[in-house]
Formats: structure tokens, sequence, C-alpha cells
């Protein structure tokens, strides 16, 4: 995969090549159509005004009535095309980068979110903008040739004088907005400092408040917000004074052509009317050229997102590739982890603890059983069969390890908590004390706000963990899933969870939920603790000792 | 393309909105805001008028080198004219270039002190109007809002401006080499408005649609990617690129059709254009044959009106934008009207707490939250708050925070209500919640969020105390720039270490060390930051309880039991009790 192949998807694929094509072929015409309007005000005044001809006039006016229509309709053909082109282009680009960003085998390399999201839309963006450069490109190469082919047929000399000129300031204007585009760059930056500020702060309003900084964090935001008014006014004052020397560079081409077309219509090479179309022909001329001087620039920007896409998309993976035949045998175990001191074994329609020593651990352990960092081979298997071999997505079929901090989807409380297509178990609802949550919002169905927002640090957590237990899989793994909430839920979820009869491997070191276990395993000495047949509330523990 | 901020830029018809000034108060600020600025306005205005003027000489001159060539005059004469166009071009470009600079800087200027005293006025809402508001509504408009306006300061208002300068202008050109050229001219005008209106009235919907539609859109892509390992763990990438590719073709669709709005708009420009061009060039003909009008004249009016092309679709093209602006100045200036009256403070007696018949409920629809709260806490004690979810705990932290105010009864900290309760000019009680946020920027910086004038001594000392023993390992040290892969736990401590710099008699902790889990890491960090100090703490973990002076529990916003941990074990029955005798008995596995 190639940079080159990020710009064959934006441009190509769906036979948006064609597209492409006849909406760059519309927009041609109507340059031409643009080019054609001085040509034609300079043959009014040629045949009819200094010939005084009515009938002319009324030619000719006629001629520019159907230039008109032919450059409008052709420019709104090419438009609607345009868009649709771009829009399905830069669609693809976003799906294929999201695609990637979710792939189950995972990314060997650390990608911070803010990273892939100045990715995602931002490049993507980028990179499809460059069907707008070709067709733009396009049509003003064409408003050039159509202006000399006219001057052309006039007069050769004029006509090579004004392409050799045209070139000329078009280099010119290369030249002009080059520092413009990589100074800009940074100066883009530093506009968006103060919305930054404001977002982090808003973001955190709580804290803020609660610590009375409001005053501190205004000054901060001044002194962000002064930056970005220096960023503002460099990157206007640097736009402003390359337009000034754009419209001088352009007005210098203009006098000269009209000085020499002057000077050839006194000598009788050239009409009147012919001097007014040159000099028409070289206004117009001064307004396209003006426009196209940052191309070059926005090329390399392109490219330079066209390879950022291209290096997020081929990431290498994480996990291997997995092994073709794997049928999980039957009567193993449904999940056993080697872990460095000892095996742990889920229990078929049991609640398993594992006891750690910290957050730190945990986060380990869970991560390695869900597969978000590869475990080493032989050392997690489902129903007998190495992880590895089955592969991420077989694996998460048969084991449910979400992260500790799931994320929440902005949508309703039922949502959040059902998989697609899954149905609401009331066993479970009641299990994890979600009965209060329900009541909070009113319903199920009630929106719960952008990352649960509407929710309290307790309520999120239950949410997670009834989505975790509604997972479709043969067994749940919980990376701490109480650390949010008071003793007394705490208690009641965790006799909930032993008495769900589901296959459960708890990773935690909260007392209360560990003595719900049938069986605890401590992951530093690997003691193993079962109570298979006690209550939550009652009987002595039996301890088998180290296996 | 619209940022995603800017998109929820509409107001919308929800309750609980913040307010959105009409024009009237808009304009009324603008022109406050500018006044200071009066003198430069007016150079720039005249920077820009001559500049514009200079440019109208350009096809005047052209059409006086047609004529000469006419009447045979000498090559020198016409090498002047010339030299008069590129001169002319030259020296407009420099006076729009100066008037364009100036006006930049004014506009920026006014704009800058308008977007501080907005944000300033946003920190400072009521704690229920944000969260009636969304914070969603105050973020988009202090960004969103703020970078619309800016653009259009920059971009479109300095467009508009000059090209409104150079179609007066030129119709005043036009009218000066023959008055029936500018009637003629003219004709355009009533085509241009008639389709203006109608691109307006059409469009603005759907351009409000399209914003929503791409910031769904946008929404969507962020949690997808920031919920990555959430949708992998469980499969359920299919759905979520599903509702992602539905979005954003709704949003391709929607762009489809405001662009047959622009077109219609385009074509109806090209029609005024077409008939005000050949309403010229008829009209100089028979000028030209009646009252020999010069050919000259002819060629310099035809040549101004299509000069005009371009600024002209550039002044209606702006009109959408700056009417967006116009509408984002309205919700700016909008949170000003906000601003709650300024919050007395009252410097507080010592840090003895003083509750008496206190209840708050959020809303009139719904119960009280809390109620018949009466408590007195002694100066230097700990208090720990103990219940089921949804008992009232936090709102009873945040009540004594003085983050909320009560409905009924009052909270007295040292005598003076806790929303105005101050010690040496800061605030008297600090809240920690377990809402985490690690601020954009140092360590340093988000530690001396507490105390601005701190030194490095003193913020290590913070660290030290609050057990942060991974900080001293930084590479850059408190210069460090922290990344939002710092865990939780550790947030937590800069937390606690920022209650440590801010030094306040009275300390709030509303479940601040939950994220730790119970393997804890934060314990160090509650006991140094409650010592000397009197401390509530809304307990998530049983143990806390144990060491409290004083336990409250509370049970559907009532205070059900209250005592120390020995008298309420005392009560068999009580839920403390229950409560305990489970932690226990857990504790011996």
């Amino acid at each position: 995969m190639t940079v080159g192949r990020m710009l064959r998807i934006a441009l190509l694929r769906s036979r948006r090549g064609w597209r492409l094509a006849a909406s760059t072929l519309g927009l041609v015409l109507h340059q031409a159509g643009e080019a054609a309007v001085p040509i034609l005000i300079g043959v009014v005044i040629d045949q009819a005004v200094v010939r005084r001809d009515a009938g002319a006039l009324a030619l000719w006016l006629g001629v520019l009535g159907v230039v008109f229509v032919v450059l409008s309709v052709s420019y709104q053909r090419a438009t609607l095309g345009m868009v649709r082109t771009y829009g399905h282009g830069e669609h693809d680009l976003r799906q294929l980068s999201v695609t990637r960003v979710l792939h189950p085998r995972g990314r060997s390399t650390y990608r911070s979110v803010g990273e892939v999201l100045s990715v995602t839309p931002s490049d993507t963006f980028r990179v499809e903008g460059v069907a707008w450069s070709i067709a733009q490109q396009g049509a003003t190469v064409a408003a050039l040739l159509t202006a000399s082919i006219a001057l052309l047929v006039i007069s050769i000399p004029l006509g090579i004088g004004v392409l050799v000129g045209a070139v000329v300031v078009l280099f010119g204007m290369q030249v002009l907005a080059r520092p413009l585009e990589i100074v800009g760059m940074a100066e883009q930056g530093s506009v968006a400092a103060a919305s930054q500020v404001a977002t982090d702060t808003m973001s955190g309003l709580r804290i803020v408040r609660g610590l009375g900084a409001q005053d501190e964090v205004v000054r901060r935001y001044r002194v962000a917000s002064a930056a970005s008014l220096r960023g503002a006014v460099t990157a206007a004052r640097k736009l402003i004074t390359y337009q000034a020397a754009s419209t001088a560079v352009s007005v210098i081409y203009l006098g000269t052509l009209a000085l020499a077309a002057a000077w050839m219509a006194t000598r009788g090479h050239i009409t009147v009317g012919q001097l007014v179309t040159v000099i028409a022909l070289a206004q117009f001329l001064q307004g396209t050229l003006a426009h196209i001087g940052t191309f070059g620039a926005n090329w390399a920007h392109k490219r330079a997102s066209a390879r950022r896409l291209h290096t997020l998309v081929a990431d290498p993976f994480a996990l291997p590739d997995p092994k073709p035949d794997t049928d999980p045998r039957g009567n193993a175990v449904p999940l056993a982890w080697v872990s460095d001191t000892g095996v742990i074994e889920a229990i078929p329609g049991r609640l398993v603890g594992v006891r750690v020593d910290g957050a730190a651990t945990a986060r380990a352990s869970s991560a390695k059983l869900g597969l978000r960092i590869p475990p080493a081979p032989g050392e997690v298997h489902v129903h007998g069969i190495d992880a590895l071999d089955i592969g991420p997505d077989g694996y998460r079929a048969m084991v449910a390890a979400p992260p500790h901090d799931a994320t929440i989807f902005t949508g309703t409380l039922r949502e959040n908590v059902t998989g697609p297509g899954q149905p609401w178990d009331e066993r479970v609802v009641r299990a994890v004390a979600l009965d209060d949550v329900i009541e909070h919002l009113g319903t199920a169905d009630a929106p719960i706000g952008e990352n649960g927002r509407r929710l309290s640090g307790g309520q999120r957590q239950r949410v997670l963990l009834a989505r975790a237990l509604h997972a479709p899989a043969d067994v749940v793994v919980l990376d701490e899933p109480t650390t949010a909430l008071d003793p007394l839920t705490e208690q009641h979820v965790a006799e909930g969870l032993r008495g769900l009869e589901r296959t459960i491997v708890v990773i935690t070191s909260s007392p209360l939920l560990l003595n719900a276990c049938h069986q605890i395993t401590d992951l530093t000495t690997n003691d193993v603790t079962t109570r298979l047949h006690a209550g939550a509330a009652g009987g002595d523990p039996v301890t088998e000792g180290a296996r | 393309m619209t940022t995603t901020a800017e998109a929820t830029n509409e107001p919308g018809p929800e309750d609980g909105r913040l307010p959105v000034a009409d024009a009237r108060q808009s304009w009324q600020r603008a022109a406050r805001l500018l006044r200071p600025q009066k003198a430069a306005l007016v150079v720039t205005t005249l920077l820009l008028l001559t500049g514009s003027g200079a440019a109208l000489l350009i096809p005047l001159v052209l059409g006086r080198i047609v004529d000469a060539v006419l009447d045979n005059s000498s090559m020198s004469q016409i090498t002047a004219y010339a030299g008069v166009v590129i001169t002319a071009g030259i020296v407009s470009a420099l006076l729009l270039r100066a008037g364009g600079r100036l006006l930049v800087v004014c506009l920026q200027s006014a704009l800058a002190g308008l977007r501080e005293e907005v944000f300033a006025a946003a920190v400072n809402l009521d704690q229920d109007t944000i969260e009636d508001a969304g914070t969603s509504d105050v973020v988009s408009r202090v960004t969103g809002d703020v970078e619309a306006i800016t653009g259009a300061v920059s971009g479109v208002l300095p467009r508009f401006v000059q090209a409104g300068f150079t179609i007066l202008l030129t119709i005043i050109g036009l009218a000066a080499l023959d008055p029936w050229l500018a009637l003629a001219a003219l004709i355009a005008v009533p085509v241009q408005a008639f389709t203006t209106a109608r691109f307006l009235r059409r469009s603005r919907p759907l351009y409000r649609r399209l914003r929503r539609e791409e910031s769904d859109r946008g929404q969507t892509i962020i949690e997808a990617v920031r919920g990555a390992d959430t949708i992998t763990t469980a499969r359920a990438q299919t759905p979520h690129l599903q509702q992602i590719a539905i979005r954003s073709l709704t949003a391709v669709e929607t762009q489809r059709e405001t662009t047959r709005a622009r077109n219609r708009f385009n074509a109806g420009l090209n029609l005024a254009e077409f008939l005000g061009l050949a309403a010229v060039l008829a009209v100089g003909f028979w000028r030209a044959s009646e009252a020999s009008l010069s050919v000259g004249a002819v060629t310099a009016a035809a040549l101004f009106f299509h000069r005009l092309f371009d600024p002209i679709s550039a002044l209606l093209s702006s009109i959408d934008d700056l009417q967006r602006a116009a509408a984002g100045l309205g919700r700016l200036v909008g949170v000003l009207h906000a601003r709650p009256h300024h919050q007395p403070c009252q410097q507080i007696a010592d840090s003895s707490i003083r509750i008496r018949s206190l209840a708050y409920r959020y809303s009139p629809a719904t119960h009280d939250a809390v109620a018949s709260i009466n408590l007195d806490i002694p100066h230097g004690t700990t208090t720990v708050l103990v219940g089921v979810s949804g008992s009232g705990k936090s709102t009873l932290a945040q009540l004594i925070a003085g983050t909320l105010k009560p409905s009924t009864g009052h909270i007295l900290i040292g005598g003076v209500p806790a929303t105005e309760a101050t010690n040496r000019g800061r605030r008297a009680v600090l809240l920690v919640t377990q809402d985490t946020h690690l601020f954009t920027g140092t360590l340093a910086d988000n530690l001396r969020l507490a105390d601005p004038d701190a030194t490095d001594n003193a913020l290590w000392e913070a660290l030290d105390a609050v057990g942060a023993d991974w900080a001293p390992d930084l590479v850059d040290g408190l210069g460090t720039v922290l990344g939002h892969d710092l865990d939780d736990a550790r947030i937590q401590q800069l937390a606690l270490a920022r209650v440590l710099l801010a030094d306040p008699p009275v300390v709030v902790l509303d479940e601040a060390t939950a994220h730790a889990g119970t393997g804890n890491a934060l314990d160090t960090a509650v006991r140094a930051v409650i010592r000397d100090r009197t401390a509530i703490i809304v307990a998530h973990r049983f143990t806390q309880a144990e060491t409290a002076d004083h336990i409250i529990v509370l049970d559907r916003g009532h205070i059900h039991e209250h005592g120390t941990h020995t008298h309420l074990l005392g009560q068999p029955d009580s839920t403390y009790a229950r409560l305990h005798t489970a932690a226990h008995r857990a504790d011996a596995i």
C-alpha cells in the first residue's frame, strides 16, 4: 500500500474517475465561457458600436446569451457532480481509516485518540480536496488556453506574449505564496489555541469551580486569546499582503499587454475591436491568475495528509492471523489463563475471583484476557485451544472481557446495555442494581447524554457491568467492576453476580466482591480458596493452598 | 466544511438553553467594543474608499487608450495612459493593503476583548444554569461561535466591505460616463435581489441541517475512536461502522441539496450578469450613435460592468456567512446576559459547619434530594457520609461546598453562608469529586491552578505529601507536558495536591478516591489532605468510615443514623452495623 493508493481511492474508486473527468470538463466549459465573455465584448464593440450596425448588435448579444446559458448550466452540472465525487470519496477514506482503527487484530504501535482523530476527519478531508484541485486546475488551464487561442487568432505575437506573460505571472505567484503557506500553518494553530483552552476549561469546569480557580483560568484564557489575536492578525496581514502583491503583479501584466496591443492597433496590425477584446481578456486573466497562486503549496499539504492517512491505515497488526480449523473441544475448560504464578480457570456457571494487589495489575490482566495486548503463545486458552490460534474474532465470541474504563456511547440506557439484537435481561438488570438507574432516568429508553454525563460514576459503572453481562459469550471477564459503588450497592451487586449462574471471572481487590465468589485465586501467591457451596453471607471458606 | 463545535451553534427549541441576544443588543455591544477604535475605523474607511476609487481608474484609462488609438494619438500619449493604469493599480493595491490591515487589527482586537469577556462570564455562570443549558452549549459558544466570527472578521467582512465600495464607486463611475449607462447597469439589481432573498430563505434551513448532520457524524467518529477498545472487545464494529456510514451519506445527500440551492442562486446571478451586460452594451450602442458617446467610453462602461462580476458574487454569497456570524455574536452576547449577579464574599470566623432545616431539590417537578438536615460539624473534625446511590450524599456534599444553593434552610461555614464563605480572599471550602480531568499543559500548570504564585518547592512538597512518587521520574520535571495516558489515580493525586496548595480550612471529598480501586494508592494523599482541616468525605469504601470522628448514614435524602463508629456498631440492627459485618467478614478472606 502506498500514498498513491490513498489518492487512487480518493479519485478513482467506484467509477469516481469518470465522474471527476465529466465534472472537470464541465468546469473547463464554464471557464471557457467566462473567457468568451470579454472576447464577445470586444466583438460587439468592433462589429456593432464602431460600425453602428444594429443587426450585428442583436446577433452578438444573442451569442452572448447562448454563452451565458452554456457557462451557467455547465457550472451547475459540474458542481453537483463534484459534490458527489468529493462526498463519496471522503466517505470511503473515512470508512477505511475507521475500519482500520476498529480492526479486531489491533495495532502494534500506540496512537493517542487525539492523533487518530486528527487524521480521520481532517486528513481525509484534505486528501479528498485533491479532487477539487484537479477540477479547478483544469478549469484555469482551460481559461488560459481559450484566452490564448482567441489572442493567437487576433495576432500570433500577441498570443505568444500573453501566454509567456501568464506563465511568468503564475510562477511569480507561486513564489509569493510559498512563505505564506508555510507560515500559515503555524498561525492556524495559534488561532485555535484559545478554543483549546476554552474546551479544556469547560471539560474540567466542575474541578475549576470546586477549587475556586476561575480567576486563574480566565487569566490563562487571556494569554491564549492574545496569542490567537496575534496569530489571526499575522495570518490576515500575510494574506492581505499577498493579495496586494498579486494585484500589483497582474496589473503590470495588464498595463503592459494593453500598451503592446495599442501599439499594434496604431500600426494597423489589429482592429480597435480586437484591442478591446485583448484589454477585456487581460482584465479577465488578471482575476484568474490572482486565484491560482496557492495551488502548488496546497498540493504539498495534501500529499502530507495522504501520507499520514496511509501511515494510520497501514499500521502493523498487534495480533497474528488466526489459524484455520481450530474447532473448540466441548468438554475442555471454557477459559484458562496460565499466569506467572499458576493457572486460573473459569468454572461453568460459577463466579471465580482473581485477587490482585492494585489497579495496574487488574488493568494488565484484563487487557490480556481481552486480547487488547497480545498474550504469549499458550498463555490463554479457550475450550482447550490457544487464544492466538482462534484469533480475536472467534475468541471474543466466546469470552467477553471489556476494559475497566469502557466507553459509554451517546444513546439511551437500553442501547448502551444490550448489544445489537440482544434482548434486555431483567435478571441481569436486577443483579447489578440497575433498577435505580432506570428510576433516576424515568425509563430505560431515556438518553444518558454524551459519555453518560447524566449519570453518576456509580451509575455509569453499573451500566457497563450490565452491558458486559449482556454479551452473548460463554465467559465474562470483569475488571474491578465495583470501584465506584458505595458499600451497600457493592454488596448487592456482589450477591447478584454470584446468583446469576453465569461463567464469570472477576479481577478485583475488593473484599466485598471476593467474598461473594465461589472460588478465589490470589494472583500474587496463587493461593486458591474455594467456597462452592457457601452463600455469600455465611459459611467458612475452605483454603486449598497453592496448587 | 464546518467544524464539529460550530455545528451545535443553532439556538434550539430546548428549554434551559442560555439566552441569545437579539440583533439590537448585539449591535449595541459591537458598537461599544468598536468605540475606542473610532479614529482607526475612519482612517480604514478612507483608505478602502480611495483604494477602490484608484482601481476604478483602470477601466476608465483603458477606455482612453481605445479612444487614443481611434484618434491616432501619439504613442507617447498611449504609453503615458498605460503608465497610469499600472500606477493606479499599484496605488490601489497599496491603499487596500493598508486599509485591510488596519481593519483586521481593529476588528480582531475588539473580538479578542469580547471573547475574553464571554469566557470570564461563562466560567462564572451558575452551576445550575450550565447544567441545564448543557456544557456543550457553553463550549460551542466559546469555541465554534468565536471561531465563526473570527473567520468572518478576517475573511468575509473585509471582502464584503471592499466589494460594497467597488460596486458603489462603479455605479458612480458609470453615471459619470453617461447616466443612461448607470441606469442600464441597474437592470441587474432586481434580479439579484430576488435571487438572493430566495437563496437565503431556502438555504438557511438546509445549512442548519447540514451542520447538524456533520456534527452527528463527527460525534459518532469521535466516540468510535475513543471507544475503539470497547467496540472491538464487544465485536460491535459492524453496527458502529454502519452508523457512521449512514450519517456520513446522509450529510453527503444534504450537501447535494445545498449545492442545488446554491446552483439556482448562481443561475440567477448569471442571468443578472447577462441582462446587465447586454443592457450596458445596447445602451452604449444607442448613446454612441445618438449622443456621440465615444467608443472608448462604451468600452470603459462594458469593462466596468464586467469587472463587477466578481465583487457582486462575493458580496451576495457572503451575506449568508455574515448572517451566521451575526447569529454567533448574538449567542456570545447572550452569555453576558446570563451572567449571575456578583457573588458576595465574606470572611469566615472558623471552620465549623452548621446546617439548619436544609432541603434541596434539583427542579420544582422532582421530590427533595435532601430534606430536613440539621447538623453541627465542629472545627477540624472528619465526617463521613455513608448511604446507597441516590441517598443524597453527593447533593449534601455539593451544598456544603457551596456549588449548590439550598432551596430552603441554610448552611453556615464559620457563621457565613456556604456560597459566600471565603478565607483570606480565597474560597473557604474546596470540593474534590470523582470527576477527573487533566488540564492541558505541564505538571506545574495543573498544580498552579490552585495557587498561581506557588514556588517550585511548594509544588514538590505537595506532590510528595500525596505520594506522587512517579513525579520525580518525569523527564522535564514540573515542566513535563502530561499526556492523557496518565491514569485516573495519578490525575486524582494531582487534584489532592492542589487542595494542599490552596490550603482551605474546609475540604469536601466526594468519592474522590473511587478510581484507584481498593488497593489504594490514594490513602496517604487523603490523610494528608484532611489533616488539620474540617473534612467531609463521601465514602465509597467502608474502611474510610472507621477512622472518622463522625459518621452520617443517609437514606432517601434524610439523616438515617449518625454517631461515631463505636456508637453505631453498638446498635446491632443499624444499617451501619449490617454493613460493617459484611465488610468485616469480607476482610477475613
